[in-house]
């Protein structure tokens, strides 16, 4: 044990040591980031092998969409009272919903469990990277995948069928684009602090498949928030997980405006960083007790 | 017991397109080309038989023994077992048949190999009294009892195959096949095995199948052999008619007492030269071994000289190999239980 | 009864291993029923803005989402062995299975049994309690009758599609997994009223893919709302055997295929 627990915590230490003592930072920056790039660009080319499952997958998004589209027109035709989302606007709501569902903090973060549980991590922490990083790197990466190979035809094939309304000022396609980005680094910083529980569960199904229905729900997946009722739409707004769904795609059909653009960004920004710091301590207290029980 | 006419089997292997395009294609047509496993393979075994069917990998041994435990559907020719047809019968033919695939168990994973075994006693309606008795007999012969309530995850290799090689029998099969049931395992445990499968066929008369790429297996066990390359037979008989019909090339080791420049003898050809070790491999029909050791004798000084029968693993590479076969000759049936 | 006291002695042993991690198990006991609560919380929700779907209350699709859950629920937990079919092909279980003196499809569907669906039986099974005290059906014999074979014929439904799926393995290893459209998706469209779809949508779904037979024209004769239809009632109330011929037709697939299967390795 102890020769193992010396190791992995001079591995721990070390890494926190190079950080401060590099002399020319911004050049280890740039090769920091080099080689997480690389990371990123492994877990891209890691889900091509899923290929066939990608096809089937899209169909799958296109037929729930087609229901979901269904029956809000039908809600629609059935009420009087003026909307807070015109039924366009709820059709193109669910065409981003479903592009972009497999970016969610549902589907990845299985490979972090299994390299906790089967003790690998103590040999990825002998390694010159940030574990944390590393993970966060590797979702992205998925997480791009799945927006240019499922998003993307999600998008354009339900072009064909439904009218998806597309924002013609660029400012907001482009608060759009930097709102989508923060919802994929939150989805990837959720993800890694989750199952970052396998320190101290044998098995995450249960926590993740609790967390599944905690985001599924107050993400604004299944039902737009501003459909919901104000109390319960008041909760979400204090919570993460709109951040994932209903803020970028808000921004997308043009329901917030000026600061309140800025105001949604910066709440995102905010909540990213506390799951990084968040996980960041669940990580390092897994860490400690994988030092104190040996692996 | 057995009775296999011109039995075939062929796979298609579906050549998959690359790409995401390629993908998309594929789930709609799907080149193939079509393997040839085994090719109109012939022969029977009588009850009480032990019968070694050996082949390098890939061979076509394991899709032969599914075929006959029908596990696989043959594409052509025929196969019956205890009267059976195994594809078309093969509930009831699973009733009088035990297999055993080493590379693989048949119990199950979770569960110890007591519930294994309780539960194959309900599957198979194993009698009580019949049941008992082969639990018994096999704790003893096979040490069953070290690891009786383990879960069969937890158990060695060794372990592992005497449970499934006692599970084979529980309910007292007619016939046994054993496909490579001592690959893996260490000298001690595939010794005990052999014993066990050759009490079995002796005291039982179970007709056992063998197939193993193990020749130890094969000389210990089996009087006779069926041999399969390339998906076709390349001979059935006794082993010993085997070592006959190959032994028409032997084998002849000298040491010189001088390294001489040149040792070519006429009608023995060297197959290796090491210093002044050489070994020739001559045919006695060509020249006898005394006329051969003479001929040397009047060249060369010697030093040590040794005539060597090939073993089985030579003779069976031999037969790979070249294809000396005479095919009308090997195939002939040599043991008499046609 | 040999077949069914063995079957329920491999489902003994299966609920005995899987109670063995009981933590686990009660964790995600809860996590399922957690995830379906919200699914149903989200159609009330709806309910609360439009008050009404194509004319039906909510409760009314309570009724509906509480009969497909059920049905689906059952169908994952005594159907796991197709649903999971796939690693028994890329493993090789199936060999094992076709050595035994019993029929394939017996022993694939006795291999298995998922006792962590309970969760998902018991919410979908509140709903459609709590949905029955809201509404006011008479029940009777025959009707208590006719939903016990409605929930069997959908059960029947989700198993053939598992069926289905299994089968398809023997020719791609990889299970189809488009077959989701029709399980998951299923439920999905399954929890509202057909009268929303599109024709060829509904047409689709009650002749090829029978779903409609299974529960809403089922739910339709329960609730009393036949007359709104304008269909004979005699073929709204034969409709749930759809599901099962539906099995029955998967079934025969099943032993065609068994025939093409190609063990691994030669």
């Amino acid at each position: 044990m102890s020769s193992q627990t010396t190791k992995v915590r001079a591995a721990v230490v070390g890494l926190g040591w190079r950080r401060f003592k590099c002399r020319d930072r911004m050049k280890s920056l740039y090769l920091t980031f080099h080689v997480y790039l690389a990371f990123a660009r492994k877990s891209f080319q890691k889900q091509m092998q899923y290929r066939v499952a990608n096809l089937a997958g899209l169909t799958t998004n296109f037929f729930f969409l087609l229901v979901q589209v269904f029956v809000y027109i039908a809600f629609y035709k059935a009420s009087t009272e003026p909307q807070p989302l015109s039924i366009d606007d709820i059709i193109t709501y669910f065409v981003l919903c479903q592009a972009s569902l497999m970016l969610m903090p549902l589907w990845g973060g299985r490979e972090i469990a299994d390299t906790i549980k089967n003790g690998s991590v103590a040999l990825q922490l002998t390694k010159p990277v940030d574990f944390q990083t590393y993970w966060f790197v590797d979702e992205c990466g998925r997480a791009y995948y799945y927006l240019f190979m499922r998003g993307l035809p999600t998008f354009l094939i339900s072009n064909i069928f439904f009218k998806v309304t597309i924002p013609q000022q660029p400012s907001v396609l482009l608060a759009f684009a930097v709102s989508m980005v923060l919802a994929i680094f939150m989805s990837a910083a959720i993800t890694i602090t989750i199952f970052s529980t396998a320190f101290w569960t044998l098995d995450t199904t249960g926590i993740s498949g609790i967390a599944a229905s905690v985001i599924t729900f107050f993400s604004g997946m299944l039902v737009p928030i501003a459909l919901w009722p104000e109390w319960l739409a008041h909760i979400a707004r204090w919570l993460p997980f709109e951040g994932l769904i209903d803020v970028p795609f808000s921004i997308y059909l043009g329901k917030l405006t000026g600061i309140e653009i800025w105001i949604a960004i910066g709440k995102q920004m905010a909540w990213c960083l506390f799951f990084i710091g968040f996980g960041r301590v669940l990580l390092n207290r897994g860490f400690s007790r994988l030092v104190i029980q040996g692996g | 017991m057995i009775e296999v006419n011109d039995l075939s089997k062929d796979f298609k292997v579906y050549h998959h397109r690359k790409g995401f395009f390629g993908s998309f294609v594929n789930l709609f047509s799907r080149k193939h080309r079509i393997v040839q496993a085994v090719d109109k393979v012939s022969f029977t075994v009588a009850r009480g038989e032990m019968v070694g069917y050996l082949g390098p990998n890939g061979a076509g041994k394991s899709t032969t023994i599914k075929m006959l435990t029908g596990i696989l559907v043959p594409s052509s020719g025929s196969v019956t077992v205890n009267g059976y047809i195994p594809h078309r019968q093969r509930k009831e033919n699973a009733k009088h048949i035990g297999v055993v695939f080493g590379q693989r168990s048949h119990l199950w994973f979770d569960l110890p190999v007591q519930e294994s075994f309780e539960l194959l006693q309900r599957i198979y309606r194993i009698p009580e009294a019949a049941y008992r008795q082969n639990v018994e007999a096999f704790e003893e012969l096979l040490n069953l009892g070290d690891f009786f309530r383990t879960p069969v995850r937890q158990l060695s290799l060794g372990q592992r195959m005497r449970a499934d090689i006692a599970a084979a029998l529980l309910h007292n099969p007619d016939v046994l096949f054993l496909d490579e049931p001592t690959i893996g395992l260490d000298v001690v445990a595939k010794a005990r095995i052999r014993q066990f499968i050759q009490r079995i066929n002796t005291e039982r008369q179970v007709t056992v199948v063998l197939t193993t790429h193990d020749l130890d297996d094969v000389e210990k066990l089996c009087k006779r052999v069926i041999l399969i390359d390339n998906a076709r037979l390349r001979f059935d008989g006794e082993l010993t008619a085997l070592r006959r019909l190959l032994s028409t090339e032997r084998l002849l080791s000298v040491d010189y007492a001088e390294d001489y420049p040149d040792v070519s003898i006429p009608s023995a050809h060297i197959v290796y030269q090491e210093g002044a070790r050489v070994q020739y491999r001559f045919s006695p029909e060509e020249i006898s071994a005394a006329d051969l050791i003479g001929t040397i004798l009047r060249k060369f000084r010697i030093v040590d000289v040794s005539i060597q029968e090939p073993d089985i693993e030579d003779l069976i590479k031999t037969v790979y190999e070249d294809n000396l076969m005479l095919e009308r000759k090997l195939t002939e049936p040599v043991s008499g239980d046609m | 009864m040999h077949p069914l006291s063995l079957y329920f002695h491999f489902v003994k042993l299966r609920i005995r291993s899987q109670m063995e991690y009981r933590l686990s198990f009660i964790v995600e006991l809860f996590a399922q029923a957690s995830i379906s609560v919200i699914d149903f919380f989200m159609i009330a929700l709806l309910f609360n803005r439009f008050k009404q779907l194509a004319g039906w209350s909510l409760w009314e699709v309570g009724f509906l989402y509480g009969m497909i859950g059920i049905c689906f629920a059952v169908a994952e937990m005594i159907g796991r062995g197709f649903d999971a079919f796939e690693r028994n092909i890329v493993r090789g279980d199936f060999d094992t299975i076709l050595i035994r003196p019993l029929g394939t499809f017996y022993q694939v569907f006795a291999n298995e049994f998922l006792l962590r669906r309970l969760g998902r039986i018991a919410q979908a099974l509140v709903v459609l309690l709590i949905a029955n005290s809201q509404l006011s059906v008479q029940w009777s014999l025959t009707k208590v009758g006719y939903l016990l074979i409605s929930l069997m014929s959908g059960t029947c439904f989700f198993i053939g599609l598992f069926v289905i799926a299994a089968t398809s393995c023997f020719w791609t290893v990889q299970s189809i997994e488009v077959i989701n459209i029709f399980t998951h998706g299923g439920v999905f469209m399954g929890s509202y009223p057909f009268s929303i779809y599109r024709w060829w949508f509904r047409h689709f779904f009650t002749f090829i893919i029978p779903l409609a037979c299974v529960n809403y024209f089922p739910a339709l004769f329960l609730l009393g709302k036949i007359e709104s239809l304008g269909v004979s009632p005699i073929g709204v109330q034969l409709a749930p055997f759809a599901g099962f011929l539906f099995l029955g037709i998967a079934m025969l697939f099943w032993r065609w295929g068994v025939l093409h299967y190609q063990s691994t390795g030669h």
